[in-house]
C-alpha cells in the first residue's frame, strides 16, 4: 500500500489545475473460485485485483482516472493526467494532515476464507453436491463456489484517511431441470454471506437452501399459463422486496434525479405512495450483503429513510449526485471496484413492517396472483420483475403455480396501490446490482405486501 | 504489456508437472468526455491490465492478476498450485501452427481535445433538436483493446483495436408526459460520428413515447424496433453457444443443419465490421477469429465454439473462446464462448416499408431488462416492453408496461421482413463484444398488458 505522504503527493499533482476535492481509492482484492460439475472439481482460479482510482471535482464536474500500475511515478502521471482532463486553470488547494477514521465493519470475519484450504471448499462442494441426488428430470446440475476478501483504503483532500475489508463467500448454484412435458428450465441461486468462511458451519442449512432451490424449480415446471388481467398481486416476505429495489430504488438514486430521469424529481415532501408505505435503505445492518463501515468514497453508511408513510422523505447521494442536488453525500457512493467512479447506488433497501395479517391478503382476493420468488428485473420511470415462481389465487385460494411472468409498470403509480403490509419483516440473501458504477453487492427485502391492482402480462389465450 | 524476458524467464522453468504454458496480458485503455447542458462535466482515463496464465500437464489450472508487479513464474506456479485440486481435467492448448500469428493494430487515435469538442456539439445539437427535450447527456469515449499472448509452445502474438463509443441519454416532457431513452453506438472513429443521424435517431425515440392508454391483449402483427431486437440478442445469442448445445441446455441444441428461422433471417458473427471500430483478431486460446455464418436463410449454419466444443462436434473452433465474469469479480475468469460482432443481417427494406406492411398490428419501440426474459434452455420468452398500436397502418395509441411472449424458434420462424436501418452497440456496462440488430416485421407475437 501507499504511504501517507506519497498519497499526499498523488493528491496534491491532482489538484494543481483547481480542482477543489480529490481522492484516492486503493483497493487489493482477492478471490478464489472453484467449479464443481457431474461429481467433480471442473477449475480452481485464484484471482486477484489490485489497482488505484483518483477521483478530481472541482463543483459540478468530475474527472476519473484509474491505473493498476501502482509505481509512484506511474500514479503521478495519472494525478497529472486527471488535472489536465479538468483543464481548469490553475489551483493551490491545501490538504490538511491524515486523520485515520475507523468505523467498525458490520460485518465481522471469523475465518478468513484464505486461511481455509481449497480441500475444505470442494468437501463443501461435495457435500452439497451428494445431498442432491434423486431428483427426477434434472439434466445438469453446477455448483460453484466463491470468496473474496477485498481491502480498500480512501484517502481524500479534506484529510480523510480510511481503511474497510469487505469479505463474502458464496455458493452458486445452476440448474437445469427437464418437466415431464420435455421443457427445459434453467435457474441460478446464491447461497451468499458477508462474511467468513463461518459461513458454512451449518452444513445442514446448505444442502436445505439446495433443496428448497431443486424443489422450487419442480414446482415451476408444473406451473400453467394465466391470462393477461389486472388483478390484486400479493408479494411475499423476503426477496421480493426486488419490487421495491426497481420501482423506487433505482428512481430515487441522485444520478436519476440529477439527469431529470426520474419521476420523484421534485416531489421531496410531497405524497408520493399510499400510507402503509415506509421505505427505508440502510448500509449498516450486521449480517446484510449490502452492509459496508464506509461507502467507496469513505463515507460512513447509515440509515436513510426514503418514504416515510408515503410521503418522499430523501434521495440517495453520492458526493457529487449530493452536490448536483445541494445536499450531503447518504452514504452511499459505491462501485464495483477501483475501475469506476463511485455513483448512488443502494445498499440494504426494505419496507418497514406494518400491522396487516398476511393470511388475510390472500383470502380476500376472488382472482389474483401471489408472487413467492422474484429474479431480476430493472427500474427507472418504468420497471419490470421476472416472476420466478407464483401461485394464481382464486376464492382465497391458491389453485396453481404459474410461470412466464413479468410485472412492469410505472413506479410512482403502482406504489399509491399497496393496500396492505404485513408485520413479519423477512430478509433476503442479497445479490448484485448492476449500474453505471458497476455490480455492487445489495439486499431488497419486505414484509408481506398487497398491491390492490396490477397489470400481469400473462401467456393464456 | 509483458515483457520477452520475463515471459521468457517463466517458461524456461516451469513449474513440475506442467508441460506447457500460455501467459495473455490484456490492457484496456479508455478515455471518455461527458457533455451535458453545454459543457463538459465529466472526464476519464484508465488503464488497466490483467494477466491470466493457463498451464498444463499432469496438472492443468488457471490463474489471473492485476499485480503488474508480480513474477510471471509465480503467476504460473498458483495456476498450478490451484489446478492440483482439479479432478485431473486437462485444460486444452493447441500447437503453435493453428494459433495466430504476428501483430495487427486497427483504428486510429483521438486526442481527449477531440473526445470533448465531439461530445460537445452532439450534445448542442441534442439539446436544440426539438423543444420537448429537457435535458441531455452524451458521452463520447475511444476505447482501446490490446491482447497479448505468448505460449511455451512459441507462439506469439498481439492485437490493438480503437473504438469510439457514443453513449446519448435524453429526457423530454411530451404534453405533460415524461419520458426518456438511452442508447450507445460503437463506431470505427471520430469521422464516423454522424451527429444528425444520432440526434434523428432520438427525437424519434423520444417523440414514439407519450401518455399510454388501455388495450385488448391477444395475438398481433408486430414490428419489433431495432433497440428490441438489440435486446433480444444481447442474450439470444446464448443459444447458439457450443457448450451449451454440447451439454444440450440451449433450446437450439440438435437444430444444427436444421431450419429453425424465417427464409429472410440471416445471422453472423464477425471479428470485424466496416460499422464497428471494435475488432477481434484472435481469442484468449490463440485461435483466429474468422466470419461465422450462424443462421442462413433460416437454417442454423453455426454455433461458437472454443476448443473443447469444437472437438465435442468434431470441428475446429472458430476462436470464440471468451471469458466471463462470476460475478463477483470485474475480472473475467470463466471459460466460455462470446460472439464478437453478432450480426442480424439488414435487409433491404426500409423501416417506413415495413410499418406500411404492419397494417393491423403492434409497433413495439423499446423493451427493457434484457437479462432476465429469455431462458436459453427452454427459449421462453417474456419481455416488457413499450409500444404503439396500429389500426390501417396508423398509430391510434400509445402502450406501455405490455410484454411480448413467446419462444426463440417461433420468433425466428415468423420474422417476415428485415429493415435496413442495422446500428451496432457494445454490451451493456462490460463492452467486451458488441451486437448489432435492425428492426423486424414479425408475423404474429402474444402481446400481454392492460
Amino acid at each position: 500500500m501507499l504511504s501517507q505522504e506519497e498519497i499526499r503527493l498523488v493528491l496534491s499533482e491532482a489538484v494543481r489545475t483547481g480542482g477543489d476535492f480529490a481522492e484516492l481509492f486503493w483497493e487489493d482484492k482477492e478471490e478464489h473460485d472453484i467449479d464443481y460439475s457431474g461429481g467433480k472439481v471442473g477449475r480452481a482460479t485464484t484471482v486477484r485485483t489490485v489497482g488505484v482510482g483518483i477521483y478530481l471535482l472541482r463543483g459540478e464536474k468530475s474527472v476519473y482516472v484509474c491505473t493498476n500500475d501502482l509505481r509512484l511515478p506511474s500514479l503521478l502521471e495519472q494525478a497529472r493526467r486527471a488535472a489536465e482532463l479538468l483543464d481548469s486553470g490553475t489551483g493551490s488547494l491545501q490538504i490538511p494532515s491524515f486523520v485515520s477514521r475507523q468505523i467498525a465493519s458490520p460485518n465481522p470475519v471469523e475465518i478468513s476464507p484464505a486461511d481455509v484450504d481449497n480441500a475444505r471448499k470442494i468437501e463443501l462442494l461435495r457435500n452439497t453436491s451428494g445431498s442432491l441426488s434423486g431428483y427426477a428430470g434434472l439434466r445438469s446440475m453446477d455448483i460453484g463456489y466463491s470468496d473474496k476478501d477485498q481491502r480498500v483504503m480512501i484517502a481524500n483532500t479534506e484529510g480523510l484517511f480510511t481503511q474497510d475489508r469487505r469479505t463474502a463467500c458464496r455458493l452458486r448454484l445452476k440448474a437445469t431441470m427437464e418437466g415431464k412435458d420435455g421443457r427445459l428450465l434453467s435457474r441460478w441461486a446464491d447461497y451468499v454471506c458477508p462474511s467468513g468462511f463461518e459461513a458454512f458451519r451449518d452444513t445442514d442449512a446448505t444442502t436445505t437452501f439446495a433443496k428448497n432451490f431443486l424443489e422450487r424449480m419442480a414446482t415451476s415446471l408444473k406451473a400453467e399459463p394465466i391470462r393477461s388481467c389486472t388483478v390484486p398481486v400479493v408479494l411475499d416476505a423476503g426477496s421480493c422486496g426486488t419490487f421495491w429495489h426497481e420501482c423506487c430504488g433505482h428512481p430515487l438514486e441522485s444520478i436519476a434525479i440529477a439527469s431529470g430521469s426520474s419521476e420523484f424529481c421534485g416531489q421531496l415532501g410531497k405524497k408520493v405512495a399510499s400510507d402503509k408505505v415506509t421505505l427505508l435503505d440502510d448500509g449498516t445492518i450486521p449480517g446484510m450483503y449490502g452492509s459496508e463501515a464506509v461507502d467507496d468514497e469513505g463515507t460512513p453508511t447509515r440509515r436513510n429513510v426514503l418514504i416515510e408513510n408515503g410521503v418522499l422523505k430523501g434521495y440517495l447521494c453520492d458526493r457529487m449526485g449530493g452536490r448536483r442536488l445541494g445536499m450531503q453525500s447518504t452514504g452511499n457512493g459505491r462501485k464495483q471496484d477501483y475501475t469506476y467512479a463511485p455513483t448512488s447506488r443502494m445498499t440494504n433497501t426494505f419496507l418497514a413492517p406494518g400491522t396487516d395479517d398476511e393470511e388475510e391478503m390472500i383470502r380476500d382476493i376472488d382472482r389474483g396472483l401471489f408472487v413467492t420468488g422474484c429474479g431480476g428485473g430493472s427500474g427507472g420511470r418504468e420497471f419490470s420483475i421476472e416472476i420466478t415462481e407464483g401461485w394464481w389465487i382464486e376464492n382465497g385460494r391458491l389453485v396453481h403455480p404459474v410461470s412466464g411472468l413479468t410485472l412492469n409498470g410505472r413506479g410512482m403509480e403502482v406504489i399509491k396501490l399497496v393496500d396492505r403490509v404485513g408485520s413479519r419483516l423477512a430478509p433476503d440473501f442479497g445479490g448484485f446490482c448492476g449500474a453505471s458504477s458497476g455490480l455492487v453487492p445489495t439486499t431488497a427485502f419486505q414484509p408481506r405486501i398487497r398491491v390492490s391492482a396490477m397489470a400481469i402480462g400473462g401467456t393464456a389465450e | 504489456m509483458m515483457e520477452r524476458k520475463d515471459w521468457e524467464k517463466a517458461f524456461g522453468h516451469l513449474p513440475e508437472g506442467v508441460d506447457a504454458a500460455e501467459l495473455q496480458a490484456q490492457r484496456q485503455q479508455v478515455v471518455t468526455a461527458t457533455a451535458a447542458n453545454g459543457s463538459i462535466t465529466d472526464t476519464g482515463a484508465s488503464s488497466v491490465t490483467t494477466i491470466y496464465a493457463r498451464v498444463c500437464g499432469e496438472v492443468s489450472g488457471t490463474a489471473c492478476t492485476q499485480d503488474l508487479g508480480e513474477d510471471l513464474s509465480e503467476l504460473l506456479e498458483t495456476a498450478r498450485r490451484d489446478g492440483m485440486c482439479a479432478s485431473g481435467n486437462r485444460l486444452t492448448l493447441q500447437g503453435k501452427e493453428t494459433m495466430f500469428s504476428g501483430r495487427v493494430e486497427t483504428g486510429s487515435k483521438a486526442t481527449p481535445a477531440q473526445l470533448k469538442e465531439t461530445a460537445l456539439l452532439l450534445e448542442q445539437k441534442l439539446r436544440q433538436a426539438s423543444g420537448m427535450i429537457q435535458q441531455t447527456s452524451v458521452t463520447v469515449s475511444e476505447e482501446e483493446n490490446t491482447s497479448q499472448l505468448v505460449s511455451s509452445n512459441g507462439a506469439e502474438m498481439e492485437s490493438t483495436s480503437r473504438a469510439i463509443v457514443v453513449s446519448v441519454s435524453a429526457q423530454a416532457e411530451i404534453d405533460g408526459f415524461g419520458c426518456g431513452t438511452a442508447f450507445e453506438l460503437n463506431l470505427p472513429g471520430l469521422e464516423s460520428v454522424d451527429a444528425d443521424q444520432i440526434v434523428r435517431e432520438t427525437v424519434e425515440r423520444l417523440s414514439l413515447q407519450k401518455e399510454p392508454e388501455s388495450f385488448t391483449p391477444g395475438r398481433f402483427r408486430v414490428l419489433l424496433e431495432q433497440p428490441v431486437v438489440w435486446n433480444i440478442m444481447l442474450t439470444a445469442w446464448m443459444a447458439f453457444a457450443g457448450p451449451r448445445c454440447q451439454n444440450r441446455t440451449s433450446c437450439l441444441s440438435d437444430k444444427l443443419g436444421q431450419k429453425i428461422g424465417a427464409d429472410c433471417l440471416n445471422i453472423t458473427d464477425y471479428p470485424s465490421h466496416p460499422a464497428c471500430g471494435q475488432q477481434f483478431a484472435f481469442d484468449y486460446e490463440g485461435t483466429p477469429s474468422v466470419p461465422l455464418e450462424i443462421m442462413r436463410g433460416g437454417v442454423m449454419t453455426g454455433m461458437l465454439h472454443h476448443l473443447d466444443s469444437a472437438a465435442a462436434f468434431s470441428v475446429a473452433s472458430n476462436g470464440r473462446a471468451g471469458r466471463c465474469p462470476s460475478l463477483t469479480s470485474g475480472i473475467p475468469n470463466q471459460h466460455t464462448v462470446t460472439p464478437d460482432i453478432w450480426v442480424v443481417e439488414p435487409g433491404s427494406s426500409t423501416k417506413e416499408q415495413l410499418l406500411e406492411q404492419l397494417g393491423d398490428g403492434i409497433r413495439i419501440t423499446d423493451s427493457y431488462d434484457p437479462f432476465h426474459c429469455l431462458d436459453i434452455s427452454s427459449g421462453h420468452f417474456s419481455i416488457p416492453c413499450r409500444g404503439i398500436l396500429y389500426k390501417d397502418g396508423k398509430p391510434v395509441k400509445n402502450l406501455a408496461s405490455i410484454a411480448i411472449h413467446g419462444t426463440l424458434e417461433e420468433l425466428f420462424q415468423s420474422v417476415i421482413g428485415v429493415a435496413d436501418d442495422l446500428m451496432i452497440s457494445p454490451f451493456i456496462m462490460t463492452h467486451a463484444y458488441c451486437v448489432g440488430a435492425p428492426s423486424v416485421l414479425v408475423s404474429e407475437l402474444v402481446v400481454s398488458g392492460k
